[in-house]
């Protein structure tokens, strides 16, 4: 069983989310914002982050640069309804495993789990 | 997982963004330039985590309406701090109306609907073609501001686990009951002379108050989060009755108990109305009478002892007390040729159907609202007061004890009883009851140098035996006054955890609340502003 950390303001996504990882047989943690985000990545080292870019307190791409900056080796996937492609580009660039767009398709969602964390 | 059940989530998630959404849009009215930019930065996310979360659902109309909306904020990005009102009133309208079409949001957005996405168009109409101002523009490609500074305050409180009041009664109640065993605990070590069981008693005592302070801080709020509620009702109203007013708020970090919040909003919600269609006067009457046109509206809120206390003050006309008066005779409330004092007067204001408002209109002033106000804080136990003065406005006063609580007290016997005074209006403990003071429950005693009034706890609550021990002075402050309790004896201190008497008592004036003794027994908690009241309102100079 991995640990997986849903990073992102909307309740709405976070619990949608958290259902699909949940019913993967993962343990779930909660993120409203950027910086609960940094605190628990820190404090809980997670298999993987799920996580929205549009977040109060920092953003995404903060945190993603935060994570390259102190060394942090994370498995991050970004959640975004940003189409941008600088955007995903940035993203990538940064060390995101993934990038996804809004809405998610579960079926998708379910296969990246799937590849990215053992079973 | 029924698709109901999912439905329900977006709706509670929607409505929190949206309230996140009016709360920054409120900061924006008010905002110095620095503050503008993350407060429309936190509008914009809000409205951005909606479209994606309707999307999901495939609430299409919903999730258009959006990205509507984003684009007229798009058009409000770079302008800098404080839109003009109409562009707030816009913004509100907007957020109203993805809040009404919450209910049905498969077909609440549907273009087409004559009159239902009209607030959107026509905030659109109001900011699109203003839109890019070359000087001073944002970069446009990024919404996400290069610093990571902390955002202070735009953003309302997060969603927790919601409990039922009554699973948190049910804990306090085991709590309690923890807190008299442990009592029992160190009342026999002591008295055994088990200083090594004392020891142990004596943690306990320290790690259950942790524990009851964690208990009761799941039922507090702080009042920021209602604050946005009452920001947006002062300002509705005072667009309603053409007054400009700054409301300002202070204490609003303040903690308090859900349930007195729930209970504060009515009287104040009369109270706000009350200031702006009364008090406040209009932007031409202030600017005759020398003052600025906008006036100005406050809510002070702090903690007084066991009490909270918030004040509600305007800067407006003040009442005119001859209009009371001559209401007062016209009611036969005062007999003509009577001159009440002014605070006698002032404290008509408060009798049901009793108003001094020439005009009857939506928005206050039909002669309902002030006694509504006092009956209310009364139900909590409290009071309210009032103060005016002409030309410069009036504030009222609610004093309301804060309920369930850890209160740290002193123990003292009187006849036969045991009593809790809460140790924070304790200056000190004397020994000894003076020769010199006067017969009667209430008299004087002389303490280094000052006259203070005493009263005799024992003839004041009418203890049968009341041995005439009085063997020791405890001297308090409270509200300003100082006085004297004498007691039989203080037996120590103790941390009490604070039960609400029930109902209105005759006695709830003169008590805050009963809590377990160490014996298991229920004792009563003395309101030092009972003694105060008693002081200022003579019997005892």
């Amino acid at each position: 069983m991995a640990l997986v950390l849903i990073a992102d303001d909307s309740m709405f996504q976070r619990f949608v989310l958290g259902k699909i990882v949940s019913s993967m047989g993962h343990q779930v943690l909660d993120a409203a914002d950027g910086r609960q985000l940094l605190e628990l990545a820190q404090e809980r080292r997670p298999d993987l982050i799920i996580m929205d870019i549009n977040m109060p307190e920092l953003s995404g791409i903060q945190a993603l640069e935060w994570f390259r900056d102190q060394g942090l080796e994370v498995r991050t996937v970004v959640v975004t309804a940003d189409i941008q492609h600088t955007t995903k580009a940035r993203c990538l660039e940064l060390g995101a495993a993934q990038v996804l767009n809004k809405p998610l398709d579960e079926a998708v969602v379910r296969d990246i789990l799937a590849g990215l964390l053992p079973s | 997982m029924t698709d109901a059940a999912l439905l329900e989530i977006f709706r509670v998630s929607t409505l929190d963004q949206l309230a996140r959404a009016e709360a920054a849009v409120l900061a924006l009215e008010r905002a110095s330039p620095e503050e503008g930019v993350p407060a429309m930065e936190a509008v914009f996310r809000c409205v951005h985590t909606i479209k994606g979360d309707a999307a999901t659902l495939q609430f299409d109309g919903l999730a258009e309406c959006c990205h509507e909306l984003e684009t007229a904020l798009d058009g409000l990005r770079g302008m800098g701090a404080n839109p003009a009102p109409e562009v707030i009133g816009g913004l509100l309208a907007a957020i109203d109306c993805l809040r009404d079409g919450l209910d049905d949001p498969a077909s609440s957005f549907t273009p087409g609907i004559p009159g239902a996405l009209e607030p959107i168009e026509s905030l659109k109409a109001l900011l699109v073609p203003q839109s890019p101002t070359p000087t001073g523009a944002q970069p446009p490609q990024c919404a996400i501001p290069e610093s990571a500074q902390p955002n202070t305050g735009a953003d309302a409180p997060e969603l927790g686990y919601s409990v039922r009041a009554a699973h948190l009664d049910t804990l306090l109640e085991n709590l309690s009951e923890l807190m008299t065993t442990r009592e029992g605990l160190a009342a026999l070590a002591r008295s055994e002379g088990r200083f090594d069981y004392l020891h142990f008693a004596v943690e306990l005592e320290r790690q259950l108050a942790q524990l009851g302070q964690s208990i009761l801080s799941m039922r507090l709020l702080s009042l920021q989060a209602v604050i946005p509620k009452y920001r947006r009702l002062v300002r509705d109203l005072a667009a309603q009755s053409g007054k400009e007013i700054d409301f300002q708020v202070s204490g609003e970090m303040f903690e308090l108990d859900k349930t007195l919040i729930e209970k504060l909003n009515t009287p104040l919600v009369h109270l706000l109305r009350n200031a702006v269609r009364h008090g406040v006067e209009s932007p031409d009457e202030r600017l005759r009478t020398g003052k600025p046109a906008t006036g100005v509206i406050r809510l002070d809120a702090w903690q007084d002892g066991p009490e909270i206390v918030l004040t509600i003050s305007d800067d407006g006309a003040g009442i005119d007390t001859a209009a009371v008066l001559a209401k007062a005779v016209q009611t036969g409330l005062v007999e003509s040729g009577e001159k009440p004092d002014e605070a006698g007067l002032l404290a008509m204001v408060f009798m049901p159907g009793f108003s001094t408002s020439q005009s009857v209109d939506g928005v206050s002033g039909r002669g309902v609202g002030l006694d509504a106000v006092k009956d209310g804080i009364e139900r909590l136990g409290g009071d309210v007061r009032v103060e005016t003065s002409p030309g410069q406005g009036s504030a009222f006063m609610l004093r309301a004890p804060l309920p369930l609580s850890l209160l740290d007290c002193l123990r003292v016997g009187v006849g036969g009883e045991r009593y809790f005074l809460p140790i924070e209006c304790v200056e000190h403990c004397l020994e000894g009851f003076p020769a010199s003071a006067g017969a009667g429950p209430v008299s004087t005693v002389s303490v280094q140098g000052a006259v203070l009034p005493c009263f005799l706890l024992g003839e004041l609550f009418e203890l049968p035996a009341a041995q005439k021990k009085a063997g020791h002075l405890v001297v308090a402050r409270h509200g300003g006054e100082r006085f004297v309790l004498a007691v039989d004896e203080v037996l120590g201190l103790a941390q009490v955890l604070v039960k609400p008497l029930e109902g209105r008592m005759v006695e709830q004036e003169c008590f805050i609340g009963a809590a377990p003794d160490e014996d298991g027994s229920m004792s009563l908690i003395m309101a030092p502003g009972f003694f105060s009241m008693l002081v200022r309102g003579g019997g005892a100079d």
